[in-house]
Order: C-alpha cells, then structure tokens, then sequence
C-alpha cells in the first residue's frame, strides 16, 4: 500500500529506506516519521523524546498523534500474524515480488507462511 | 474520565473510546480464560516488555490469578520478541499443555495490550491501567464456522462461509470485509472483534482501505501512514 498510496499521490518512493535508514524515501518529512518509528518500538527513552519533538515541530501535534497511533496498530498486526502464521492475500503477492526480493522480505522467517513451495 | 486526560496532544475521541473498550476487555471474561487470568497475561507481558526496556513502566501491579508457566511464556515471547515467533515456537507451546484455543487467547490479549502500552508510549504517557478483572465465567465456546483456511490455527472465513460469527466478528457479511489480519485471532471471536475495533480507530476502516487519499488526520498524509506501517513491519520482521 505504501508504493500505491505514493504513486496515486504523483509521487515516487525509495523502498529501500524501510530496511535502510540512510536512503531517502522521498516521502515528506519520511526520515523524522522513520526515527519516530524505530524509536517508539526500540528501547532508548531519551532517542524516543526527541523523535517525538522532532515530529510535533516537523509536522503537528495531531500528527504526531495519528502517527502513534499507527505504529501501534502495526506492533499488534505484526504479533497476532507471525505468532498464528497468517498468509498473505495473493494479490498482495503478486504486487511485491519485485521488491520483496531486493528488501530481504522473503528471507523472514514468516515468509514462508506465504512462500510455501 | 477520558482516558488520555493527562496528555496535552489532541487525542481523538475514537481513540480514547477504542483503547477505554480494550482495557475493559481484559478484565471481562474471554473465550478460554477469566478477566483475573486475562488481566495477568497483560501484566506478564508489560513486565516483560519494561525488563526488556521496550517500555518505562508497566508489570508492576500485583499478581492477579494463577497462570500456567507455559501461558507465562508465551505471552512474555509475543510481547517482546515478533519475529522469532515460528511455528515450531507453537507447537512447543502446544506440546507443553496449551490448547490451541488457549494459545489464540494469549496472542490476541497480549498483541492488543502491546497496541494500547506503545501508543501511550508514543506520546510519552505511562501506561494506561486495568481495570478490576470481573468474577464472571470465560464462555468456552469455538466457533462453529472456524476451519483451516491456511493459517496455523484454525479462523473463521469471511462472507456465508462463516456465518453469522463472521458478521460478528467483521461487522459484514462481506468476505472482502475479512482479510486474513482480522481472520487470524478468529478462533477467539472477541479478540478479533477487538483487533478490528482497533485497527478501525487507529489505521482505517475496511470500506476505506482503497482509498488512498484517506487520513484520519489532515497533516499526515496516507503515504506517510503507510511508510510508518511499512517501517514497523519491516522491523518486526512481518512478511504480511
């Protein structure tokens, strides 16, 4: 969804920086959201209290909101999926097998959920 | 009270109300466990996740019911560890006493417990607390629609196929409502409803899913939703 929400926007993003925080994604302010990202998962609360200043003043106090909030929609999404072995839906397959491959994703361990034979 | 009373950021309403719903939920009855027992799966995992140092308090409230050492583990694992979750991790789980029902019951407590903890740690708030766990009787009940449709355990399918729970639990009787995300803690109904419930306050609500210019809030775009969608997972290790 991140490269359909991009291109529908008249945009181009840079996939690598999901795994490669020294590429620019290209997306608006992408290296702040990314910090705050890592930082709300990670385990350094000091990295985590400018990340989030750093948000509020780069884009809005709502924003910085919504973005907490859609961090930890995904951190529970990514639990129940990997610990129950969902598989994703074959036209979300077939729509990431050119950068799967580049991004190292097929290589998770949950990859093979999906990628059975 | 609300919820996020403490916070000078401008929480939504919707937020406050899907997250006061969740917490409610702990300390009601499950499917297999009672609100006392689902109340110390979520103190298993915030005391996990604060000696890991994912999260500054939390776990520190007294022990609330006897659990079993394997429930114990896998809650402590779910909560700090997503991507060593396998399926052999499972089956240990499994082999060591846990129902497969039971297993189900923990990943959906403590995942949506992790949900509500980050987010408060996101705005730098401490975690919000439970509330008192209820004396009432988990329904232990499966689902009769519940089958194998490809994860490790069975789910409930979307549309006809999974009756009247899949209107339930999805809101729809719709298969396209029931991606396998909300399908995967089907075999617990409530869970899931509450993963759903979540999702649609904090990301989006199905019917909204190809609308690409869709935000919840102005000054965050839906590319900047999803490039921090994408970060987490990627993180986590998640291929779905």
């Amino acid at each position: 969804m991140l490269r359909a929400s991009v291109e529908h926007a008249g945009g181009r993003v840079d996939l690598r920086a999901l795994v490669d925080r020294k590429v620019d994604s290209g997306i608006a302010h992408g290296g702040t959201l990314l910090a705050f990202a890592d930082a709300t998962i990670g385990t350094d609360s000091q990295v985590l209290n400018s990340a989030r200043d750093d948000l509020k003043r780069a884009l809005s106090p709502g924003a910085l909101v919504q973005a907490a909030a859609i961090v930890a929609n995904f951190a529970m999404n990514d639990r129940a999926a990997n610990a129950l072995g969902i598989v994703l839906e074959a036209m979300f397959v077939r729509g990431s097998a050119d950068f799967r491959q580049m991004l190292g994703i097929d290589r998770y361990p949950s990859a093979s959920n999906t990628l059975r034979d | 009270m609300r919820l996020y009373s403490d916070s000078e950021l401008p929480v939504r309403p919707a937020l406050e109300v899907a997250h006061g719903t969740t917490l409610a939920s702990f300390a009601g009855p499950g499917s297999w466990y009672n609100g006392a027992e689902r109340c110390e799966i979520v103190r298993e995992a915030r005391q996990a996740r604060t000696s890991a140092g994912l999260q500054d308090d939390g776990g520190d409230e007294p022990v609330y019911a006897d659990l079993s050492p394997v429930a114990r583990r896998v809650a402590r694992r779910v909560a700090i560890s997503v991507d060593t979750l396998t399926r052999d991790f499972m089956e240990e789980a499994l082999a060591d006493g846990l129902s497969v029902d039971e297993y189900v019951e923990v990943v959906g407590v403590v995942s949506r417990a992790v949900n509500v903890d980050l987010f408060a740690r996101g705005l730098g708030l401490p975690v919000r607390p439970l509330p008192l766990p209820t004396d009432q009787a988990p329904v232990r009940l499966r689902p009769s629609t519940a089958c194998d449709e490809g994860a490790w355990v069975p789910t409930v399918p979307g549309g006809s196929r999974g009756g009247e729970e899949a209107r339930r639990i999805y809101g729809s009787a719709d298969p396209q409502a029931a991606p396998f995300i909300y399908r995967a803690l089907s075999l617990c109904p409530d869970e899931a409803a509450g993963l759903v419930a979540l999702g649609a306050a904090q990301y989006l609500e199905i019917k909204d899913f190809m609308d690409l210019d869709f935000t919840y809030e102005p000054t965050l775009s839906r590319p900047q939703y999803e490039l921090l969608a994408a970060r987490v997972s990627a993180l986590h290790q998640c291929f779905y």
